[in-house]
């Protein structure tokens, strides 16, 4: 039995179950060793620089992301644990440590809440897997709640103190908000701990009320799960109640209009990156196993993620079984392109905006930082090509090659 | 340059070829736009290819018939077409955290090996000691589709022998350290992985080298070596037989000299003038390598190795020491002076099998057996001269010996770590070995003193000896101790270790000794000498590490701090077993001690790297039965031992420090890496000798206890090296130091031997291309001693060498090498050079190898040696090769896939 009709399968019986619409299957076709190239203005307009305030202590870390908030541009730096505030104009607002969290606690933003969210471990407890279900079906048990550590920061307070705050069964189930007052959760793990076998890979919860289950599976001993943490993947669209979901070991992206769902795009993959039928059915041993056959079948696929439907592209990211690679889908040519082989060129400035890292979108504009001496030193060696208005007054107050700019751009319409 | 906006391109690629489409040079542009090469071919015509996605390609010739700087302004216009057509292939390129080069891209000779196209590529440096780094690092692991190949460790096996046009591509990464396995892992402890990945059609093929020799002086020698392999298995044979000195004891060493790269020659795999005496050495053996299961990468592993060797020699070796030898009031002089042949014979069985299943598990079993025969003879004269240059004693000895002896040992190592279940990580090490020895030796010795006749003495001894020897240890590792005791309590970071080592040893031993009676006419045991002795030891030691981790990563650096402290606690038991009362001994004793280190790490990102550690441990040791109770045999008049039933415990420090330094920077043209290695020892109550020198010349040591001794001992490099478009120059420095202080009684006068020792060695490699090679070396050793007690004398002896090689590989298929030695040294009256010349052609399509070699032309070399320990200075003259000359034919068979390399 092939993958897809396996995914076939799931989908009838997920129309069985629930509410899913039938729909028109959209084919993307996708060769992975033979995606093309081509430069970079090609895919991208409207780029527009926003210049930030300069601040002597604040330089562009080469790991960080800008995150857009109702009111802020936040650039969280992952090496110097620290945020960087900066209102819509590029006014400097604060700088905050995190510190004294401590290790592996990384900032989130909630746009529910507007708050920056830190969520994460206690590091004076060690947790394997196991433990983790075990808290998990035992959160009631107060004990269990000095296992994780949470922090907030309130943006509608304008002094960003980091405050602590309580873990919550959605923290650690990583529920996430979905619609009006619907929380929706995709983590999808298997484990002899749990008594019933049925579970669902994506959820929608009132409260603490399952809603709605899609996708049913074994939780016990579903062959594909086993040995492995896997999330459904939830993507909002530029239009309300609207969302793209991709499943572990699926090449369907579905298009989910409130409850309802539909198979919207299919990506297909050459035979030899396809999954063979035995892995569905014949369950891997061990843990060892499993990281072997991930390893042995690295380009296989695994899941699709990050997926953004514009008018003339599909941006996405293919999770293959031990690679990652993002791909422009040119919708008019049927052409699909690997993010890496577009070079940046001279008519947008040779800024390579499409990089695998760092890049935030919201709505159909993507967010990129970019240290400004790359930006000054175009200029200085292209005296011909005109400076951008919104850049004109911030380059000749001659800001520190180090510090950072974001620059907004759209997928060509 | 676009041609539209006029704005710089950056990353474009600038590539130069020959006339034959080989690549000359590779550049990428900067982010003006800019490139440079430097030192390109004069009056060649070469043709400039500049490319970029998007754009139409441009493309020139030009020809530099003088040296000067041009400039070439490109403009770039986009191209209109959907597609872009790759025409060339790209020769190195990130994919993912892995560096991949593709020999497709370097056009080379048919006969190319790996090793000639890995100096090709920018950033990697093959050092003239065959080490190879890649952008300073250091690769320790070589691969080929993921195993290890034909089981060799040394990397040179591969990359001498495959030839490039074999290779799909080559691959480099950092690889997980499995002996860490349940150990928190630094990035110090990934191992830099090479790994070559054949061809689908190459993944079965052979190779190897048949060759002979005969010369003057009935000189000759032969090789054999032959490879084979495929997907799954790998075998080699490999022998030899030689009476020039050349080593040919193992298999990988075989396999090792006998590559097929010959662009640089081993000039040292010759007759070596620098080993003692004329010996006959042989060998034979093959080795079986194979997998159970078809893996291309090192993650899974199902392999067995078995090995077989047969090697031997025939060793006839003549040689003078002169010492100079403290002595109260009246140093003294000693030549020493000897004849000796031995004869030797060992079978080797080696299996060996390794299992792992990912980087979480290890199953690693190794299984020995040999077998040697060594039979001798010797002949040895003393004599011991006063200041004075008067004779004091002399002393003849002749000895004949047999020894047989075989020993077996199994070897299993056994980890595990878990990460969801921490509670079950472990590690288990078991070694068992059993030897036995049978020895015979009989020693006639004859002593004069030339101060007092009535201790001369004449002795006709034999010695027929049986021993027996079992050992049993192992070592348990139990990592899961943190979490069975804290449960999800994570103690602050730090991992916590419990350590259980035991060992058992039982050491039985049968002499007897007899000596004959001249006035009789017949033999008598020697009731002093003959005896039975059991020993058993058991040793327990649990111990308990802590250990813990810290990390900074920041956005060009990373630094790291490893701290590990640990407790032992020694239970020994030593219960001694004997014909003689005074030895049956039932000892105990507890050491409590600690050990603890310290490791820091500090990485500038594609800069430099810099590690270093501190390691301290303590370790208390108890007077063995033999210092206690030491059977004192005066056959060696110069040497008579006398045991100490007095001996005190004794407690050694020792402090190790451990620096290194490698540059990591992909766009130097520089690759520098060094180390400092030091060890500091200081221990107290030390066993010592008292030396008494009798006046009659006999010398007797007594054992005692002293107060403390303490040594340093420091070893150093520093390579540079600097690529000069396809040459590369190279500066090598070796350096060591040591010194000692050891307290010891010289004719009852307390005193402290303060020894010294001073090694400088420098090499430089110039490398032209593949045509030339040229070295030179320069070593200083120094040797001191230097004794505190007044009336004691102080020595010293020094030695240099100068070396010169050079290596010319033209025209084709021609090869003209070179060595030359110049020693000095201070017992020598003038310096004698070492003069040796080759000349080998290749040729039945680059298969078969004339070649012909003339050593030790100028006709001076001594094989001549110092040395230094606590009594004095020592030069060691001996016998070795002298001149000769040498013709060799060797055939080189070789196939890879289904088609010979040279059709392809």
């Amino acid at each position: 039995m092939t993958n897809d009709l396996r995914c076939l399968i799931l989908i009838l019986y997920s129309l069985f179950l629930s509410s899913v619409a039938p729909a028109q299957l959209q084919k993307i076709y996708l060769h992975p060793k033979a995606a093309g190239t081509d430069k970079q203005s090609k895919f991208i307009d409207s780029i527009r620089f926003i210049p930030l305030e300069v601040q002597g202590d604040v330089e562009l870390a080469r790991f960080s992301a800008v995150e857009v908030t109702n009111n802020y541009f936040i650039i969280k730096d992952w090496i110097n644990k620290a945020i960087l505030v900066y209102a819509k104009d590029g006014r400097f607002v604060k700088k905050v440590s995190f510190k004294r969290i401590g290790e592996g606690i990384y900032p989130a933003y909630d746009e529910r809440t507007n708050q920056i969210v830190f969520f994460g471990n206690n590091k004076n407890y060690a947790l394997t897997p196991k433990d983790r279900i075990k808290i998990k079906l035992d959160w009631n048990n107060p004990r269990n709640r000095k296992y994780y550590k949470k922090y907030i920061i309130d943006l509608g307070d304008t002094s960003f103190a980091i405050k602590k705050s309580i873990p919550r069964q959605n923290d650690i189930l990583h529920a996430r908000y979905f619609y009006d007052d619907l929380y929706s959760m995709g983590e999808i793990n298997t484990s002899e701990l749990y008594k019933d076998s049925l579970d669902y890979e994506f959820k929608i919860y009132k409260n603490d009320q399952l809603v709605k289950g899609y996708f049913p599976y074994n939780r016990i001993n579903e062959a594909k799960f086993l040995y492995k943490e896997e999330n459904v993947s939830v993507v909002s669209t530029d239009t309300p109640y609207i969302h793209f979901i991709t499943r572990p070991y699926c090449d369907t992206v579905y298009k989910m209009v409130r409850d309802s769902l539909l198979p919207g795009y299919q990506i297909v993959l050459p035979l030899e990156n396809s999954l063979p039928a035995s892995f569905f059915t014949r369950p891997l041993k061990n843990k060892t196993d499993r990281d072997n056959f991930d390893r042995n079948n690295g380009m296989m696929l695994h899941q699709v993620y990050a997926f953004y439907d514009a008018p003339r592209f599909i941006y996405f990211l293919m999770g293959y079984l031990n690679n990652y690679e993002y791909y422009i889908y040119q919708k008019q040519t049927n052409t699909t392109y690997k993010v890496k082989n577009i070079k940046p060129d001279s008519t947008q400035y040779n800024l390579s905006l499409l990089d695998d890292y760092g890049i935030t979108r919201k709505g159909d504009r993507f967010y990129k930082t970019q240290k400004v001496g790359e930006i000054l030193s175009f200029f200085e060696k292209n005296k011909n090509v005109p400076v951008p208005k919104e850049l004109e007054s911030f380059i000749k107050s001659n800001p520190p090659a180090t510090a950072p700019i974001i620059i907004e751009y759209k997928l060509k319409n | 340059m676009d041609a539209e906006t006029k704005t710089p391109l950056e990353l474009a690629t600038i590539t130069v070829f020959g006339q034959d489409s080989s690549i000359v040079s590779y550049k990428l542009s900067d982010k003006n736009g800019q490139f440079t090469f430097d030192n390109l071919p004069l009056k060649r015509k070469l043709l400039v290819s500049v490319t970029y996605t998007g754009y139409i390609g441009f493309n020139t010739t030009f020809q530099q018939d003088a040296p000067k700087t041009d400039t070439l302004a490109v403009q770039l216009a986009l191209s209109n077409k959907d597609t872009v057509v790759v025409t060339a292939a790209i020769p190195i390129k990130m994919n993912g955290d892995t560096l991949e080069i593709n020999p497709a891209a370097f056009k080379m000779k048919k006969d190319a090996v790996v090793e000639e196209l890995l100096n090709q590529v920018s950033g990697i440096t093959i050092w003239s000691d065959g080490t190879i780094t890649v952008n300073g690092k250091k690769v320790q692991n070589l691969l080929v589709d993921g195993k290890p190949f034909m089981g060799a460790t040394d990397p040179r096996v591969a990359t001498q022998n495959l030839p490039k046009s074999a290779i799909e591509k080559i691959q480099l990464y950092q690889e997980f350290d499995r002996s860490k396995i349940g150990q928190p892992t630094l990035p110090k402890d990934s191992l830099l992985t090479m790994n070559l990945k054949l061809k689908e059609g190459s993944k079965k093929g052979y190779f190897g080298k048949a060759g002979a020799g005969y010369g003057t002086t009935d000189r000759f020698e032969t090789d054999l070596s032959l490879q084979m392999y495929n997907k799954r298995s790998s075998a080699g044979i490999g022998g030899g037989i030689n009476n020039i000195n050349k080593n040919i004891g193992n298999l990988q060493e075989m396999f090792q000299n006998n590559t097929y790269r010959n662009y640089n020659p081993n000039l040292y795999n010759v007759g070596r003038f620098g080993t003692n005496g004329i010996n006959k050495n042989h060998s034979f053996g093959g080795v079986l390598v194979h997998n159970f299961i078809e893996s291309s990468n090192s993650r899974q592993n199902d392999r067995l190795t078995i090995n077989y060797n047969k090697s031997g020699s025939n060793a006839f070796i003549t040689d003078r020491n002169i010492q100079n030898r403290t002595a109260l009031d009246n140093p003294q002089f000693i030549t020493d002076e000897g004849v000796q042949n031995t004869l030797q014979n060992k079978h080797d069985i080696g299996i060996k099998y390794i299992k792992t299943n990912g980087y979480n598990d290890n199953l690693d079993i190794n299984g020995t057996v040999n077998t040697n025969n060594e039979n001798g003879h010797s002949n040895r004269s003393t004599e011991v001269r006063d200041s004075a240059n008067q004779l004091q004693s002399k002393n003849l000895t002749t000895t004949v010996s047999s020894q047989r002896s075989d020993n077996e040992s199994l070897n299993v190592i056994f980890g595990k770590a878990n990460d969801e279940y921490p509670i079950k990580g472990y590690s288990v090490q078991l070694n068992g070995s059993r030897s036995n020895t049978v020895s015979e030796r009989e020693t006639v010795s004859e002593f004069e003193s030339f101060t007092d006749a009535s201790k001369n003495a004449y002795n006709n001894r034999h010695y027929s000896t049986n021993n027996q020897t079992l050992t049993l240890n192992g070592n348990l590792e139990y990592t899961g101790l943190k979490r069975l005791l804290l449960g999800r309590y994570n103690l602050f970071g730090i991992n916590l270790t419990l350590g259980q080592w035991f060992n058992y040893t039982r050491s039985t031993e049968n002499t007897v000794v007899a000596d004959y009676d001249t006035v009789f006419k017949q033999r008598f045991f020697n009731d002093g000498l003959t005896n039975y002795n059991k020993k058993e030891v058991f040793e327990y030691t649990p111990s308990l590490s802590f250990t813990k981790n810290i990390w900074k990563f920041g956005d060009t650096y990373f630094r790291s701090l490893y701290l590990q402290f640990k407790l032992l606690d020694d239970l020994k038991n030593d219960r001694n077993t004997s014909s003689f009362d005074k030895r049956n001994l039932d000892r105990s004793f507890q050491f409590f001690r600690y050990e603890g280190s310290l490791n820091y790490q500090w990485a500038k990102r594609d800069k430099y790297r810099y590690y270093g550690s501190v390691f301290y441990s303590k370790r208390m040791a108890y007077p063995s039965i033999d210092q206690l109770y030491t059977f004192v045999d005066d056959i060696n008049a110069y040497e008579i031992r006398i045991g100490n039933p007095n001996l005190r415990n004794s407690i050694d420090h020792s402090l190790n420090l451990n620096i290194n330094y490698n540059t990591e920077n992909k766009k130097s043209l520089y690759a520098v890496n060094a180390y400092v290695n030091g060890k500091y020892t200081l221990t107290e109550d030390p066993i010592t000798d008292s030396i008494i020198n009798d006046p009659s010349g006999k010398r007797s040591y007594y054992l005692t206890n002293a107060d403390k001794t303490n040594n340093i001992n420091l070893n150093y490099n520093f390579n540079i090296s600097r690529k000069l478009n396809k040459d590369n120059i190279q500066l090598m420095y070796r350096g060591e130091f040591r010194t000692g202080k050891q307290p010891n009684f010289i004719d009852g006068i307390t005193n402290i031997s303060k020894t010294g020792s001073l090694l400088n060695q420098f090499t430089l490699q110039y490398s032209v291309g593949s045509i030339l090679v040229f070295t030179a070396g320069q070593t200083f050793q120094l040797n001191k001693n230097r004794p505190t007690a007044p009336g004691l004398n102080s020595f010293q002896n020094n030695n240099s060498t100068t070396k010169l090689g050079l290596v010319v590989n033209y025209p084709a298929g021609f090869t003209l090498s070179s060595t030359a030695d110049r020693i000095t040294n201070s017992n020598l009256k003038k310096p004698t050079v070492l003069w040796n010349a080759f000349a080998s052609y290749r040729f039945m399509k680059q298969q078969g190898e004339l070649k012909f070699s003339a050593m030790d032309l100028l006709k001076q070399y001594q094989n001549i040696s110092n040395s230094v320990n606590a009594y004095g200075t020592t030069t060691r003259v001996t016998n070795g090769l002298q001149q000769y000359f040498l013709l060799t034919f060797s055939y080189y068979p070789r196939k890879f896939g289904k088609t010979e390399f040279k059709k392809q």
